[in-house]
């Protein structure tokens, strides 16, 4: 509902910035890539330390986590435009931004196909570009496959905050969406992200075992994690069903969001 | 008992180190807030500075992040330090133990569990509140003081006994309300989301970048009241480094004084960490480079460490801008960092006078 609320509100405010915005600043890994990917990535000037795609982000300024703006690195910049995803903050330097003369951009954050193509609208709207806006998210809508809930294999999304700390993705996480929309079933059942016991694992007994690709590198290898004792009981371990998915890709809801779906259900072998 | 009369009997002497330490203070805090109005992410110019305090004119731009972003920045991290360093010498007096901050009262667990409440369930809890455009900028630093304020006045209840071991109870009373929060905390964040886990964690790492006039300004009338408050109680900090018994022979109702220190700590200090978050470290080591500077008396102690505090936070909150370009370092982790060496080299250098 907030979400919702906070889209139309920056619709409305999108609107009224009528002239094209000369220097972006763009907070939020997806909010970045939508930029990119509507043509306006030339004009970005300044991005957060969570905007790593595409390529091009590596040689702009990194303002700093998008949590934990502060307001003078950002002014320092002169952005026109300042995109901020609704999840970043805190919310007092947005404050101190708006009191300093930006005007910045709410992009709704919500993890469902339908909240892309929202994130689209509202930075399209921003850009004054929102034809183009229609169009990127009719053809992101239509590359999403059809598929049926509560049919497909049952998957886990699993992420670790140490080696040997396993998390899963549980009802309302992006994991859990990506999942869905991949035409999974979330075996995991529990509500957000939460620690997962040994006898947890084997309740949920996933046949489909999804890690994000910047887990690896914290749980020490693909090899570490599948040999982990409470991983190491799933179904999917013990087949082999295994599949690392890229993190940004898949999980920030972002225009890359078919790619990912698509290379998972490639390699699992089901129907694109 | 030595330490109190060597320092009566030495006055003359003792004058000397303390007006030299407080010129060198008073040139450090110039330096420090010049420097920190001077530089930083977004370029000021001397003309604007100047133009500031009525002279000329200056970039109208510049003049807006000055007024509106390094000014109450800079004024926070000066009346957070200055409230640190006169909170921690009091305790240390008070519990008369070299390890005693802020922190042993519950004053950063309470006011952390106040922002916990905030950002897991401050969407539903203060929907109405925090709709209000007026009113959402003062519920996190409200919380977070009330937190520190209920914690301490817990810690002051349960500790109550007027018995020679009242210290003591008082200590141990405050790692058992530490423990409770610290686990209230961690229940919170196992049921928050990633993002609100995130926020919460981002919060207790410390820093100034969200300081607002709205917030700053009563904020810094209590930690004016309380630490001016703190600071006239040096004559029965003095009587109590005699020992409890000695004091209370002397006329210091020590029960009193407890319960007066305790909730004068509690509103300076729940309003810093209201406005800045937990920042650890300068409770610690300004009183204790400072003792080691002019000597245990806290007539001459307690405005140094005031001085002393407001220099060194503000000096870390420059370094915390400054270091990570074009972005910005958690203040608490600079302070660690670089106040933790300085603070360890004065130990050994004086390590002979601890044995």
């Amino acid at each position: 509902m907030i979400a919702r609320l906070l889209a139309l509100l920056a619709l409305i405010l999108g609107a009224t910035a009528t002239h094209a915005a000369e220097r972006i600043v763009s907070v939020g890994s997806d909010v970045t890539e939508i930029v990119f990917a509507l043509g306006e990535g030339g004009k970005v000037v300044a991005v957060d330390d969570t905007s790593m795609y595409p390529a091009e982000t590596g040689k702009l300024p990194k303002l700093g986590y998008l949590r934990q703006l502060a307001p003078e690195p950002v002014l320092a910049q002169r952005p026109d435009l300042l995109l901020v995803s609704a999840g970043a903050g805190p919310e007092a330097v947005l404050r101190q931004l708006e009191r300093s003369g930006l005007k910045p951009v709410m992009v709704p954050d919500e993890a469902s196909a339908a909240g892309l193509a929202a994130k689209i609208r509202t930075i399209a709207a921003a850009l004054g570009k929102p034809a183009e806006g229609e169009k990127l998210a009719a053809s992101i809508i239509a590359r999403l496959p059809k598929t049926q809930p509560d049919k497909g294999p049952s998957m886990m999304l699993v992420l670790a905050s140490a080696p040997g700390r396993i998390m899963a993705a549980g009802q309302g996480t992006a994991g859990d969406s990506f999942i869905r929309l991949s035409g999974g079933r979330n075996s995991f059942t529990a509500e957000g992200y939460k620690p997962l016991s040994a006898e947890a694992a084997v309740v949920a007994a996933p046949e489909v075992l999804l890690i994000p690709s910047h887990v690896l590198g914290i749980a020490g290898g693909l090899e570490a994690l599948t040999k982990d004792p409470v991983l190491a009981r799933t179904p999917a371990v013990r087949n082999g069903r295994v599949f690392v998915v890229d993190s940004l890709m898949a999980l920030n809801f972002g225009p890359r969001l078919p790619e990912a779906v698509a290379k998972l259900r490639g390699g699992l072998g089901l129907a694109k | 008992m030595t330490a109190a009369v060597a320092a009566a009997s030495s006055a003359p002497a003792r004058l000397g180190r303390v007006g030299r330490t407080a010129l060198l203070l008073a040139l450090a805090l110039f330096v420090s807030i010049v420097a920190n109005l001077r530089l930083g992410a977004v370029p000021i110019e001397w003309r604007d500075l100047l133009a500031l305090i009525g002279i000329g004119e200056g970039d109208p731009g510049a003049l807006t992040v000055l007024t509106g972003i390094r000014l109450p920045r800079l004024l926070a991290a000066l009346a957070v330090g200055a409230t640190l360093g006169v909170s921690g010498a009091a305790l240390q007096a008070l519990f008369r133990n070299p390890l005693a901050e802020p922190g042993l009262l519950g004053v950063s667990t309470g006011a952390a569990l106040g922002a916990a409440i905030w950002f897991v369930f401050g969407a539903g809890l203060f929907a109405g509140l925090a709709s209000l455009d007026l009113l959402r900028p003062f519920i996190l630093p409200l919380l977070s003081f009330a937190g520190a304020l209920a914690s301490v006045a817990l810690v002051l209840w349960l500790g109550r006994s007027g018995g020679p071991g009242a210290t003591v109870l008082m200590l141990l009373v405050g790692i058992g309300v530490n423990a409770i929060g610290a686990a209230l905390i961690g229940l919170a964040t196992y049921i928050s989301t990633d993002t609100e886990m995130r926020a919460l964690s981002m919060w207790m790492l410390g820093s100034f970048a969200q300081t607002e006039w709205a917030v700053l300004a009563p904020a810094l009338l209590l930690i004016a009241l309380a630490t001016t408050a703190l600071i006239r109680t040096h004559r029965a900090l003095d009587l109590l480094a005699l020992g409890e018994a000695p004091a209370r022979h002397l006329g210091i109702d020590t029960d009193r004084l407890r319960l007066k220190l305790g909730l004068l700590t509690a509103v300076a200090v729940g309003a810093a960490v209201s406005l800045s978050g937990v920042i650890g470290f300068v409770g610690l080591v300004v009183p204790h480079m400072l003792r080691m500077a002019v000597g245990p008396a806290h007539r001459a102690l307690l405005p140094l460490c005031a001085m002393g505090g407001a220099a060194l936070l503000a000096t870390a909150d420059l370094a915390a801008r400054l270091v990570a370009l074009p972005a910005e370092a958690p203040v608490g982790v600079i302070m660690a960092l670089v106040g933790a060496p300085v603070f360890l080299s004065m130990l050994i250098r004086t390590r002979r006078a601890w044995l």
